[in-house]
């Protein structure tokens, strides 16, 4: 029987290697994986419910980052627009994360292209 | 991410372990008419507080990715007002009181029904069944962890009485009575189950295609071996008790340390299931 219980972690220890999480963000501005020629003063984002947005970074392609303020947010909500600071060319990476109103912790991540001709 | 599930995972099972203990060993003294075990009880009371609490300060570092979130008061408080808040609240009053319970006094038979329908009321309101538009889900929730913990409640006490003499005859009729109880229970736990996955599912091809069919999957399986052994143990292995027969109480026994290895297993991917894998849809 104690094979059993070792079985059980190396099924889940599988399944976590391949799991996803289900991104209740409906939509963004920049788009995940667009490619865009003029900066984006503004990142938007439209959640599928309400939520409280608690951390947002940029990634910059020199690797560095920048937690975008979302201070103004004091509410659960499905719409948001930040500011986000000017970038150069290269590929960009935002990481957010959110509590959602029924009380799940929620993440995504999102990459666009910045082509400054 | 392997770190950050195995901390999630294994506290979320503390907390279930030590919840379903607390109140199946108060609620099982209390149905079967046998001495409570005030100290197993509180025992597992206080691991099920301390994982609740850990669960819902660990919640704070996820939102932030920061470590030093753990004491950040307002993010705390943002989650307090959630329905996690509400769960942890539910959760920490109602094993508070199992901490105080007895079945010597109607006072402590009070403290004890009363934990334990709070201890089980928290689970709605937290996991994937919180969100459903299905008004009757958090009911079917509900009694599905209230017959478990029964079924759980159960076996140490059963394994104590038959491993001492003086107390066979109690283990018998203890074994006896919980099979009664356990021919109908069982079915009703394993349909609850079912009407549960169905609705987190959506469909039976997302038991073979989704990561949370799978582990579903995996429960299933080992939910499987656990009725296998108890069919057993009822079948084969209670009948042989009313002649006293030791051989017979030894195999018993060993049957149930059998059963406590699938019932952890079960817990650990009960865990898994609501911490760290997403429903489809």
């Amino acid at each position: 029987m104690k094979q059993i219980l070792a079985c059980t972690l190396a099924t889940l220890l599988v399944i976590t290697g391949v799991v996803f999480a289900h991104s209740p963000l409906t939509t963004s501005t920049p788009a995940n994986g667009s490619v865009v020629t003029e900066w984006p003063s503004d990142l938007n984002f439209v959640f599928k419910n309400p939520v409280r947005l608690t951390r947002v970074t940029l990634t910059s392609p020199d690797g560095t980052n920048a937690k975008i303020d979302i201070s103004n947010f004091k509410r659960f909500k499905t719409h948001f627009a930040m500011a986000i600071p000017p970038g150069n060319s290269g590929e960009y990476t935002v990481d957010w994360r959110a509590l959602g109103s029924d009380g799940h912790a929620l993440k995504g991540q999102l990459h666009f292209q910045f082509q400054n001709f | 991410m392997f770190l950050w599930t195995a901390t999630n995972t294994l506290l979320h099972y503390a907390m279930l372990l030590g919840l379903l203990m607390s109140v199946g060993t108060v609620i099982t003294s209390a149905l079967f008419r046998f001495p409570l075990q005030r100290v197993r009880a509180q025992r597992f009371a206080t691991l099920a507080i301390a994982a609740s609490i850990m669960s819902f300060a660990l919640k704070a570092v996820e939102l932030t990715g920061e470590w030093q979130s753990v004491i950040d008061t307002d993010l705390l408080a943002l989650i307090w007002a959630t329905p996690v808040g509400t769960a942890l609240a539910l959760r920490v009053v109602g094993l508070t009181m199992l901490l105080f319970a007895g079945n010597a006094t109607p006072f402590g038979a009070v403290l004890g029904a009363v934990g334990s329908i709070l201890a089980i009321a928290s689970f709605p309101y937290v996991g994937h069944t919180s969100t459903s538009e299905h008004f009757w889900l958090p009911m079917v929730l509900a009694v599905h962890v209230g017959a478990a913990a029964i079924w759980i409640g159960v076996l140490t006490p059963l394994k104590n009485m038959l491993a001492d003499t003086d107390s066979y005859t109690d283990g018998y009729q203890l074994a006896v009575g919980f099979g009664a109880f356990a021919s109908w229970s069982v079915p009703l736990l394993l349909a609850l189950g079912a009407v549960l996955a169905y609705t987190q599912l959506g469909s039976i091809r997302a038991l073979f295609t989704e990561p949370y069919g799978w582990a579903l999957l995996l429960k299933t399986a080992l939910v499987a071996s656990l009725l296998a052994l108890a069919a057993w143990n009822k079948l084969r292995l209670v009948p042989g008790l009313s002649e006293n027969n030791r051989s017979a109480a030894d195999a018993l026994i060993a049957s149930i340390n059998k059963e406590w290895i699938a019932v952890h297993a079960i817990v650990l991917t009960t865990a898994y299931l609501s911490t760290s894998v997403t429903p489809p849809g």
